[in-house]
């Protein structure tokens, strides 16, 4: 009995010391632990979590494409697509094929590379690359294949080929814009260039490597900052149909290059900017950086400050010397030559002795110059391209001033203009005398489409009366009809344009070339309403030596292809 | 006694298991989502490939030859006649 009793204080107390260790198993122990996570993962959260996303994650590099450009119209010009370029780790790749040979006969098909090939170059190499720029769509085929790294890379894409590829510019390998829009717009089109997000490390399921990304990550990735895109003011239609007439106009001149800009003179906004030869990386556009003696094209601007400063109205003659006339030295000449004429049939015939003459009956060369630069010679227009250059305009403080110079520059010689600075000053003229900054971006949307930015008309300055302006549309007309640019006439259109011959300046021999000139033909249409302002211009052209030969027949053909696009006119075969 | 201890063991052995059997499917959807999105971006990028092959194959310069090819061809500008204009 006793031993009974002993027996159950044993079993009792055997119990009780069970039923405590029970209790701490049960009870304290996880106390402590639900203790020290709290700890670990509410106390020391804040500083424990980077250190746990450094063991645990690593970063992943997002590409962002550069943004896009547009024509008026919304059409492609420039566009970047994704391709994939694809490496081989050997060894991994060799112990993949030992279960599955079809995973060779497949890279195989794709890469367009024998089997044999890559086996030998598996041998050879620890790890290569397959120069072929794969689809992402015919990558992804792949993407089971062990041993292989896909690597993504942007590459810019131009639909429409070669069009407008001086504004366009290009972009190095880096995929930084290194001339035109893309240099112009470089930190709008490329506002983010990579991203990096955090990622699991590489995990690894069924033998294929796979980087885990955090459903919050693949939502963070979704809202990527994207990059903006640049809507152009050109008319891609129009910019194809000049440059396909430039082509046709080089291949039967063959200058060294030939240039076009069409601007619609009452917003400023270039439709077309084309240059012939086309280049696939160009450097520099020669519309805003050659700068060139403009020759007879720029008559009209001096004869503009005549009229404003009532010097001559358009019927004041002036004896032409029969085409020979001699001042400070230097023989001036006409092409053909003239006894008298008025001033308006100065422009008409294109007279440089009547021009010469008209500056001399005012003989101001302080306020000759400072007008002149008024219309934009000497200064930047301010166009939203890189590299544009002043051009240069000699004033009567220069070294370089001579009593000729402002003769000279009355029929567009002794001074240096772009071709972007001419053909806006002709938009002022059109404009009724008010001058506009050339516009080439005409918005800037963000990825979802939206207007970020809208380059609106800029007004710079009055330059020329109205009625001032219509008398120079006058003498411009009666150009057409009558005059030097008389190939450019279209029945039932009224066109108002000047040609210019501007021999250039030999550097070897040390005076103007027989042999080199710039050949132009500036003007606009309609002439009561303008709405586009065309400057064509032919450096050195090997064939034909006069405008009227080269310039002009070209001149009408852009005309005619732009009311034909506008549906403005209607043509048939005439027989 | 120690049914209680089985059952209590056969418990934790449950948990333990639907919680383990949990993060397995967990890591397993979380593969398909990401199967998911990179499908997403491959197709987004098929598409724009595919828009811009439409731009090519609509550009002037394809059209017009087109066009020529099939004799669909303007007059010369020296040989026309304007049959109509808007004033």
């Amino acid at each position: 009995m006793k031993k009974l009793n002993f027996s159950n204080k044993t079993e009792s107390f055997s119990k009780k010391r069970f039923d405590l260790i029970k209790f701490l198993v049960l009870l304290i122990i996880p106390t402590i632990i639900i203790l020290k996570l709290f700890f670990l993962q509410v106390w020391q959260y804040e500083n424990l979590l980077p250190i746990i996303k450094k063991q645990i994650s690593t970063f992943m590099k997002i590409n962002i494409p550069r943004g896009d450009i547009y024509d008026r119209n919304y059409k492609t010009l420039v566009t970047t697509l994704e391709y994939d370029l694809i490496s081989v780790n050997s060894n991994e790749f060799l112990k993949g094929l030992e279960k599955n040979r079809d995973n060779l006969t497949l890279l195989s098909k794709i890469m367009e590379v024998p089997e044999i090939e890559i086996l030998k170059r598996c041998e050879k190499e620890k790890y290569f690359w397959f120069s072929k720029e794969l689809d992402v769509s015919i990558s992804y085929e792949l993407r089971n294949i062990r041993g292989l790294d896909f690597n993504r890379f942007l590459k810019r894409h131009y639909p429409q080929n070669n069009l407008a590829c001086y504004v366009l510019g290009g972009v190095d390998n880096n995929n930084v814009g290194y001339s035109g829009i893309e240099r112009e717009y470089e930190n709008i089109l490329c506002n983010v260039k990579s991203k990096n997000i955090a990622v699991y490390k590489t995990g690894n399921i069924n033998n294929r490597t796979i980087r885990l990304t955090k459903i919050s990550d693949i939502d963070e990735v979704e809202n990527l900052n994207k990059n903006n895109s640049v809507i152009l003011t050109i008319d891609s239609k129009i910019q194809y149909k000049v440059e396909k007439i430039l082509k046709d106009a080089y291949e039967q001149f063959f200058p060294e290059k030939v240039m076009c800009v069409i601007q619609e003179p009452n917003s400023g906004e270039i439709l077309a900017m084309a240059v012939y030869p086309p280049s696939s990386k160009p450097l520099s556009n020669p519309i805003i950086n050659l700068a060139f003696e403009p020759g007879s094209t720029f008559k009209v601007f001096p004869v503009a400050m005549f009229l404003e400063e009532n010097i001559v109205d358009k019927n004041t003659i002036f004896d032409c010397e029969n085409g020979k006339f001699y001042y400070a030295g230097n023989e001036i000449s006409d092409l053909k030559p003239h006894k008298k004429l008025s001033m308006k049939d100065i422009i008409v015939h294109s007279s440089n002795i009547g021009m010469a003459k008209a500056y001399l009956s005012m003989n101001d060369p302080e306020k000759y110059c400072s007008y002149l630069k008024l219309f934009g010679f000497g200064t930047l227009t301010g166009i939203e391209l890189p590299g544009e250059i002043k051009g240069w305009i000699v004033t009567p403080r220069s070294s370089r001033w001579s009593n000729y110079q402002p003769v000279a520059m009355s029929f567009g010689q002794g001074m240096f203009v772009t071709a972007i600075q001419i053909v806006n000053a002709y938009s002022a003229i059109a404009n009724r005398g008010e001058l506009l900054q050339p516009r080439i971006v005409k918005y800037i949307l963000d990825s979802n489409g939206n207007v970020v930015q809208e380059n609106k008309k800029t007004f710079v300055r009055r330059v020329l009366s109205q009625e001032n302006a219509d008398v120079i549309k006058e003498m411009l007309e009666e150009t057409v009809l009558r005059g030097t640019a008389f190939g450019t006439k279209i029945d039932g259109i009224s066109i108002c344009a000047k040609t210019g011959t501007a021999q250039k300046y030999d550097p070897q021999i040390k005076k103007y070339s027989n042999t080199k000139s710039l050949i132009s033909v500036c003007g606009f249409f309609p002439k009561e309403n303008p709405m586009y302002v065309i400057g064509l211009f032919f450096d050195e052209p090997k064939k034909g030596r006069l405008a009227s030969d080269v310039a002009v027949p070209v001149f009408k053909r852009i005309v005619l292809e732009i009311l034909n696009i506008t549906e403005d006119i209607k043509y048939a075969k005439a027989n | 006694m120690n049914l209680r201890y089985f059952l209590f063991l056969i418990i934790l052995f449950g948990i333990v298991f639907f919680y383990l059997r949990q993060q397995i499917e967990i890591t397993k959807i979380q593969y398909k989502i990401k199967d998911t999105f990179d499908k997403i971006s491959i197709l987004d990028i098929e598409n724009k490939q595919l828009s811009v092959q439409i731009e090519s194959l609509k550009s002037y310069a394809r059209l017009e030859e087109f066009a020529t090819k099939n004799n669909f061809i303007k007059p010369n500008f020296k040989e026309i006649k304007i049959v109509y204009y808007k004033n």
